[in-house]
């Protein structure tokens, strides 16, 4: 259980640190809130839907086309994926996958702001925070072999590579028997 | 009477001296396709119905594909004043299909003094072709070494490669071209067939479907971004 404990502890820390290394960096990152600001969230109650924000932070260049794909915890079923605009922007595949998404010339992302690029719309199953952080992965588009997302610049079409970040399911860990900082630092040695 | 005979064959030494320098400067206005030249740089350009494709001059990965003709009559005469309406680009194998007729290719202006005339605007076209030929006035110019038709090694490309139907082309199956020079969900399926998905990870490479630099398979989200730069939103069509 110590061990359980620490790993859920050391997961968290990671995505913390990560968190706020990657802040400056071009990246993609599921939010839980349409205003961006949650990337981390409780379980929800199974059997409701909920939908979730990818959003391009940081990418500082007008984006005509980006991919990239999302690993879902358990906790989260995928049903489908939603742009924010159809009538100007098309994808092809599917988060869980690997999406990709471009633009009409007309409306191009502005990569100056920090857009939402797509709107995942999930289904919240079993989910027991009890069980530790579930991860909510995002990954490059697998299907031509990315490990990270890419984005591509409106203006010559050149490529670039940013970071896919994690966001988290019960970040907030629930110690389920007592236990001291003592201890869980005996846990590293 | 001798002086008279003097001054006669004098004015008749004169009249073929005038007549002689008027050749040398003359054409008979006729292109002799053999005779006349067209040169440029290989590249690769997108061509869209809606005549916002690459430029000739930019084409994709860098470098400059303009094509300069030099118009030239059977006496090996530079021909100046040939109008741009009479010059224009075509397919190598028929796969272009240019918006308005002649008229989505011409040459940038007549030709000069020398003969010479430019392209520097990609076709306004749909279709996809490997190569172009420079047509002057109906005729394809000739490769000079050997008097056969000369074609440009400029790989054309567009979004606009399937027709979605009446009152266009009759559609096509598979990777068949038949444009409409519009950019329609049918071409959107079209693409999407040759773009790797977790459903079809080894989507087949097909060269008409690769925009962007860098070229080759597989075909990318570069690619997939100036597709949908010609068909997101309203598909760009000819506007004739």
């Amino acid at each position: 259980m110590k061990k359980a404990l620490a790993g859920v502890l050391a997961v968290a820390l990671v995505g913390v640190i990560a968190g706020s290394a990657m802040a400056q960096v071009p990246n993609v990152q599921v939010y839980f809130d349409q205003g961006h600001t949650q990337a981390q969230a409780d379980c929800g109650t199974s059997g409701t839907t909920a939908t979730l924000y990818v959003v391009m932070n940081n990418w500082n260049m007008n984006v005509t086309g980006v991919d990239f794909s999302i690993s879902y915890p358990p906790s989260l079923v995928w049903l489908a994926d939603v742009l924010p605009d159809p009538s100007t922007q098309v994808s092809i595949g599917a988060s869980p996958g690997g999406i990709a998404i471009a633009y009409a010339n007309c409306c191009f992302l502005d990569g100056f702001q920090n857009n939402i690029v797509l709107l995942p719309f999930v289904l919240w199953g079993p989910c027991d925070c009890n069980q530790g952080p579930q991860p909510l992965v995002v990954g490059g588009y697998t299907p031509l072999g990315k490990t990270s997302p890419t984005a591509v610049r409106k203006e010559d079409f050149a490529e670039f590579q940013g970071v896919g970040m994690t966001s988290l399911i019960c970040a907030g860990v629930i110690a389920t028997e007592p236990s001291t900082w003592g201890q869980v630092k005996a846990l590293y040695r | 009477m001798l002086k008279g005979k003097y001054v006669l064959l004098s004015l008749a030494a004169a009249l073929v001296c005038w007549q002689v320098a008027g050749i040398n400067n003359a054409n008979s206005g006729i292109v002799d396709p053999c005779k006349s030249t067209v040169t440029a740089n290989a590249g690769v350009v997108l061509v869209c119905p809606l005549g916002d494709g690459d430029l000739l001059t930019a084409p994709v990965g860098g470098g400059n594909s303009q094509i300069t003709l030099t118009v030239k009559d059977v006496a090996n005469v530079a021909i100046a004043g040939i109008p741009a309406t009479d010059m224009w680009l075509v397919g190598c194998n028929d796969g272009l299909l240019l918006c308005g007729g002649s008229q989505g290719s011409n040459a940038d202006a007549a030709t000069t003094a020398g003969g010479v005339a430019t392209f520097s605007n990609e076709p306004v076209a749909g279709g996809c072709d490997t190569g172009l030929y420079a047509v002057v006035q109906g005729v394809i110019i000739q490769d000079i070494n050997n008097c056969q038709p000369k074609c440009l090694a400029i790989a054309v490309r567009s979004p606009d490669y399937k027709s979605a139907g009446a009152p266009g082309p009759a559609p096509c199956g598979g990777d068949t071209r038949c444009p409409d020079s519009k950019v329609t969900n049918a071409d959107f399926s079209w693409f999407v067939t040759h773009y790797p998905t977790t459903g079809n990870p080894g989507a087949t490479y097909l060269a008409c479907a690769d925009y962007a630099a860098p070229l080759g398979a597989p075909i990318g989200l570069a690619d997939f971004s100036k597709f949908s730069v010609h068909f997101a939103g309203a598909g760009h069509k000819c506007p004739i």
